[in-house]
């Protein structure tokens, strides 16, 4: 159990029963074992930041403190008393709440209806519901947090960030003792962000207990009191905030085990089959360059809204650039959509299979067959020999585990995968752009992606990575271009291109070698 | 980048009273207002009170059924099997109100059937991942045919006036039907404004994952829409064993189902779910009475009105559309 | 698990909030792969039962019978069942079922019987009678896809317009003493089987070809499949959607006409209520309501079974009326069972 003692001034009672307490909690999803005996305190008054991976298990962790899901194992105490909440309604009746990070609103109807739905609402000596009050309680909330909002505003009118604030608010109606934030800020701009972090401290400073999920890490460090890393559903270090630092908390969330892995040699040629000048998109990136040469990976890292795959959309004329020039299959295009990209020789794999991609009741054949069933037959004639022989000559050397005829969302993520691929490379392409190619898919099938990846460079195509795993990109990248707000602000390659310099390049820290300046945007309180 | 909170202030123009009248609702009134204005001035003999009296009795059945169904519709789903369920209550209720001239025990009786139907298909279409539009579309064959079996191909006839009284005479000058409507109106308006499953109804509709994560009773929602809208279909029974004076085999035939959600749809509840008014259904009920007994009024053919009907309803249909893209365009502006 | 900086924001624990081990079905799923042959047992069932309460059921007089009952039926569904493939919907085909042939009896009969007194040559009036259906196809379109529409809500209203059309056209007549040309397909029959009954069939293996062998059809299991995804692979959705409605447009007025034919005349509430029983067949013929799925061999089985439980029923000895309650508890359970097998997670 962590011991948690003054930090920085900020009252820390020592001993006192906390909040709220996950004792020995288990949660197991079928065979997969999300978090494991987690034990976690979290004080009246202070900020617990929970950190990890994608797959760690800090929002499962949130999601059952708060009454959203349930342990399997162990229990949930408030103020020393276990508690079974069977729901989250059960959890707020007990003044704990919960923010998810979908905003989970009604666009429809107003604030003032969105932050009641779902709750018992105050009742008149006469037994009817009390408006007088809700309105009270609501302009009490927004107060709180100093919102400039109208209780009367219709939701669905609001800007992303005004959205999440309403969530907030929502959570304020009742007493509350425990907040939960989950990833609050992954939807909100920089300013909104700072907003929200003012919100979450003076919360605190009114004595509420937070719980504060999320994977941005110099938010977590400006805000918290303790911070909590989870690796594999387990804890791994729990400490006050003045006792570490970001560096720290990466280090705790990768782990001892390096995924051993030779990086492959480079088959860059010097023919340049994208060429990207300038390229704008207003509100998206700005005057981003590049080039993809023949037989090159180019890595294209950065978080969550930096603009990496609003920028390949752009390139291939799905979404309409504002400014700028591009160059493929030897010519000056502009290019108006995935269809016309690969008659230009630029395939895109997107990086929603689901919705971009696949039709996830179809066959694989048929899925592979889509795009090039011009090919196929005369006067729109297509015959299923023809679509056989065209997936399978599109799948060869891919491996696939599963039938042609299989419906495509009966295969797994890694597979599916395959498919797309499959599918784009039947249209014979120059260069192909990734967009987080391994995402959901589990590490055996990865590096079956891995080496198809490197095949299609042997096969002489150029491809434009994108990712947001830093191993994979420095496993296959040639260099590795860094966005960060829709600029492209770092590029590296060589004995330069390391998880550190890559990482805080997109994170926008500090960097030790000075090859980036001080942030503007790096959040304090 | 966006600026500071000042500047983040959204359209503040209240979209939403918790008055009685929400702008919507005051867009139905006034389009019903002018149609009022036009027909007296175009038809000579409308706006007689016998004539909105005959007006208002005749959409009496499909305002009391719409006033069940728009509950349902507010929640995202739909009852197409209103229209059996009326033939059911009818026809078991029917014969006892003839026997017994009693309207209490007819009411008890068609509210009884109605509720029992609306009750299994809120069952259904809440404990099952079947679709309420083919839930009802099952139920509706299932108690049009045991509607047919009650009635042992008799109609029910010769309706006596006490226990059809809700579809005849009048109180303080007002047709019994158009109270028991009103009065239907303002019972299902206080329910649904003062309990939490009333207020709730809205959120169901307009985004089922949310309101199950965040601590609604979606199956409770979904079951009480239903039962009302079962329990409306039995009290729009009533008025209409009253009013027509009796129940007929061919009920079956009539589109009775289509013209209750026109009805909600041309007042202003969206068929997605997730927005509506109580008063909906009733302007909706009322612009088409009167829309109809106007033309006849006129002289245009009876056989014609299905038309404006119609046409009144794609109207509704447009409409939204182009609420949706100034709603779009506003906020892609601000 | 993987070492590396995961930057991404967590996305939600594995396997999903509730219910997210689905129904366990998943297996029953894998099973019932050829979705459209999964009512052919049931089918077969049918027969057997029908033949061993009854022994006029299986005899060729019956069986005809039922198939060109439910010809006309067939014909509407296959309409139906082509609009819902692209995810769209289409409720007022009914209604064309009933105006079109009208307006053509309209254009013929003399005004004693309550036409126009035009006299127009029958052939013409076919002709227009299916640029009617077309027409109206094309509005339905307009509305719809260059509107954006709601299309449960258009096609309600056009429900309701075109049947108030036919019931004015025709002041509420029933038009009769159709002209040869008209009441052929309905009356006619080829070696021994009904005209309708061929036209059916053949229109249903045409129409299943074209989806599964020509570019277009397969391009239409893709609109109704991912909207988006079809767009972004080139596919023209507005084009493509446009011209299932048209198509079943002029379908639904083949059907009016043989409706028309057999029944040697018009009334002004053709095809009433048929919606209700179209709908029914499709969603038993395994047809997805949400798109992209399903075929025309099962939206014919699904006619095939609500016409021989028909037959079944009326041929039995059960009372009259019990008919009616039996049919709709049967196409209940039908209903039901046809979700909960097809796997496919309820939107609401």
């Amino acid at each position: 159990m962590p011991a948690v003692t003054q930090v920085d001034g900020r009252a820390q009672p020592h001993g006192q029963v906390p909040a709220l307490a996950l004792v020995g909690v288990d949660r197991m999803f079928g065979a997969t074992h999300a978090v494991r005996s987690l034990d976690l305190e979290l004080h009246a008054g202070t900020v617990h930041s929970l950190v990890g991976e994608n797959g760690a298990g800090k929002s499962t962790a949130g999601k059952i403190a708060a009454g959203v899901l349930q342990a399997t194992a162990g229990q949930v105490q408030v103020d020393g008393q276990p508690r079974h909440y069977r729901s989250a309604r059960d959890a707020e009746a007990d003044g704990v709440v919960f923010v998810p990070q979908e905003l989970l609103l009604y666009d429809s109807l107003s604030v003032e209806e969105n932050m009641f739905a779902g709750r018992r609402r105050p009742r008149t000596p006469l037994a009817t519901v009390s408006s007088a009050e809700m309105h009270r309680d609501v302009d009490r909330a927004l107060a709180r947090l100093g919102l400039d909002l109208d209780r009367r505003d219709q939701v669905g009118r609001l800007s992303p960030g005004m959205k999440q604030m309403v969530t907030i608010a929502r959570a304020l109606v009742s007493e509350v003792k425990v907040l939960v934030l989950d990833e609050p800020t992954a939807a909100l701009d920089e300013w909104e962000a700072q907003r929200l972090l003012d919100v979450v401290d003076s919360l605190r400073r009114d004595g509420v207990a937070i719980l504060y999920v999320s994977h941005r890490l110099h938010e977590v460090m400006a805000v918290s009191d303790v911070v909590s890393v989870l690796r594999d559903g387990a804890l791994v270090r729990s400490a006050p905030a003045s006792e570490l630092d970001q560096d720290t908390l990466v280090e705790h969330m990768l782990g001892r085990e390096i995924l051993a892995r030779e990086r492959s040699e480079s088959r860059a040629t010097d023919e340049v089959v994208l060429s990207v000048r300038d390229l704008s998109r207003a509100g998206e990136f700005e005057k981003v360059s590049l080039d993809v040469r023949r037989g090159e990976v180019v890595g294209l890292a950065g978080i969550v809204g930096a603009g990496r795959s609003e920028l390949a959309q752009a390139i291939c004329g799905i979404t309409r650039p504002s400014g700028g020039a591009l160059r493929a299959g030897g010519q000056d295009v502009r290019l108006t959509g995935a269809r016309d990209a690969t008659r230009h020789g630029v395939a895109y794999v997107p990086e929603e299979r689901q919705s971009q991609g696949l039709f996830m009741r179809f066959s694989v054949e048929d899925n592979v067959a889509l795009s090039s069933l011009d090919r196929l037959g005369r006067r729109g004639a297509v015959f299923p020999k023809g679509v056989r022989a065209l997936a399978e000559r599109a799948l060869r050397g891919l491996d696939l585990r599963g039938r042609l005829d299989d419906p495509v969302d009966s295969l797994s993520g890694g597979n599916q995968q395959k498919v797309l691929l499959g599918k784009w490379l039947a249209t014979e392409p120059d260069v192909f752009i990734l967009d987080e190619p391994t995402r959901g898919i589990d590490v055996g099938a990865r590096s079956e992606i891995y080496a198809i990846i490197e095949r299609l460079t042997t096969d002489g195509c150029g491809v434009l990575l994108i990712s947001s795993d830093l191993q994979e990109l420095l496993l296959l990248s040639d260099r590795i271009l860094v966005m960060r707000d829709g600029s492209l602000v770092a590029e590296f390659s060589g004995e330069e291109m390391t998880e550190s310099s890559v990482g805080r390049a997109a994170l926008g820290v500090e960097g030790h070698d000075g090859t980036l300046a001080a942030e503007t945007d790096q959040v304090t309180l | 980048m966006s600026a500071v909170a000042a500047e983040q202030r959204s359209r503040t123009s209240p979209v939403l009273h918790t008055r009685w009248l929400t702008g919507a609702d005051a867009s139905g009134v006034a389009a019903l207002g002018v149609l009022l204005v036009v027909f007296s001035v175009v038809a000579p003999g409308f706006a007689t009170i016998d004539n909105i009296r005959s007006i208002a009795i005749s959409m009496a059945v499909v305002a009391c059924l719409a006033l069940g169904q728009n509950l349902v519709i507010m929640t995202g789903e739909i009852d197409v099997s209103v229209g059996s369920i009326v033939a059911l209550a009818g026809f078991v209720a029917g014969p006892i109100g003839v026997r017994t001239d009693s309207l209490l025990l007819t009411l008890a009786c068609s509210v009884g059937v109605g509720t029992a139907a609306g009750f299994v298909n809120g069952v259904l279409v809440a404990w099952t991942p079947v679709p309420s539009i083919v839930v009802t579309l099952g139920t509706l064959y299932v108690f049009q045919g045991l509607a047919l079996v009650v009635s042992d191909s008799h109609n029910v006839v010769s309706f006596p006036s006490g226990a059809g009284a809700f579809g005849s005479g009048t109180v303080l000058g007002l047709p019994h039907a158009i109270v028991v409507v009103i009065a239907a109106f303002v019972v299902l308006a206080v329910v649904r404004r003062n309990t939490n499953w009333g207020r709730d109804l809205l959120a169901t509709g307009e985004h089922r994952d949310a309101a199950r994560t965040m601590g609604v009773r979606v199956r409770f929602e979904l079951m009480g829409a239903f039962i009302l809208s079962g329990l409306a279909a039995g009290l729009g029974t009533v008025i209409y064993l009253g009013a027509v004076g009796g129940m007929q085999t061919s009920i079956v035939d009539s589109n009775l189902v289509l013209q209750v959600i026109a009805a909600c749809a041309i007042g202003g509840t969206a068929i997605e779910g997730g927005r509506g008014t109580d008063l909906a259904p009733l302007i909706g009920a009322a612009i088409v009475g009167v829309i109809a007994a106007g033309l006849v009024i006129m002289g245009v053919p009876g056989v014609w009105i299905s038309c404006a009907y119609g046409t009144c309803l794609l109207i509704a249909v447009a409409r939204d559309r182009v609420r949706e893209l100034v709603v779009d365009r506003r906020r892609a502006r601000g | 698990m993987t070492a590396s900086l995961d930057l991404r924001p967590d996305e939600t624990a594995p396997g999903g909030g509730p219910g997210s081990d689905g129904w366990g079905w998943g297996r029953l799923r894998a099973l019932a792969k050829q979705d459209h042959l999964a009512l052919l047992p049931v089918l077969i069932i049918a027969l057997v039962v029908g033949s061993v309460l009854q022994p006029a059921f299986m005899t060729e007089t019956n069986m005809i019978n039922v198939l060109r009952q439910s010809s006309e039926l067939s014909v509407v569904v296959l309409a139906e069942a082509l609009i819902l493939l692209t995810g769209r919907f289409d409720l007022s085909l009914e209604s064309t079922v009933g105006l079109a042939p009208m307006v053509a009896a309209w254009l013929v009969c003399p005004v004693l019987i309550g036409g126009s007194g035009l006299d127009v040559n029958p052939w013409l009036a076919l002709v227009a009678m299916f640029a009617v259906g077309a027409g109206i196809g094309a509005v339905n379109g307009t509305l719809i896809v260059a509107l954006r529409l709601n299309a449960f809500m258009a096609t309600l209203a056009m429900l309701i317009l075109l049947r108030g059309v036919t019931i004015g056209l025709s002041d509420g007549r029933t038009l009769y003493d159709l002209p040869e040309s008209f009441v052929y397909i309905g009356t006619s029959s080829w070696f021994g089987v009904p005209t309708s009954v061929w036209v059916a069939g053949t229109l249903f293996l045409v129409v299943g070809l074209f989806l599964r062998h020509h570019r277009i059809g397969r391009a239409i299991y893709a609109i109704g499949g991912n909207s988006e995804a079809a767009r972004a692979a080139g596919i023209r959705v507005d084009r493509i959607v446009f011209g299932v409605y048209v198509a079943g447009g002029i379908l639904a007025v083949l059907a009016g006409l043989m409706l028309a034919g057999r029944l040697a005349s018009v009334t002004s509430s053709q095809g009433q209520n048929m919606i209700f029983t179209v709908f029914a067949a499709a969603v038993i013929g395994r047809i997805s309501l949400n798109g992209g799925r399903g075929s025309m061999l099962g939206a014919l089985l699904g006619v095939l079974l609500l016409g021989l439980v028909s037959n079944i029923l009326t041929l039995s000895n059960i009372q009259p009326f019990w008919i009616n309650a039996a049919f709709g508890a049967i196409i209940l359970l039908a209903l039901v069972i046809a979700r909960f097998t097809s796997g496919e997670k309820d939107q609401g």
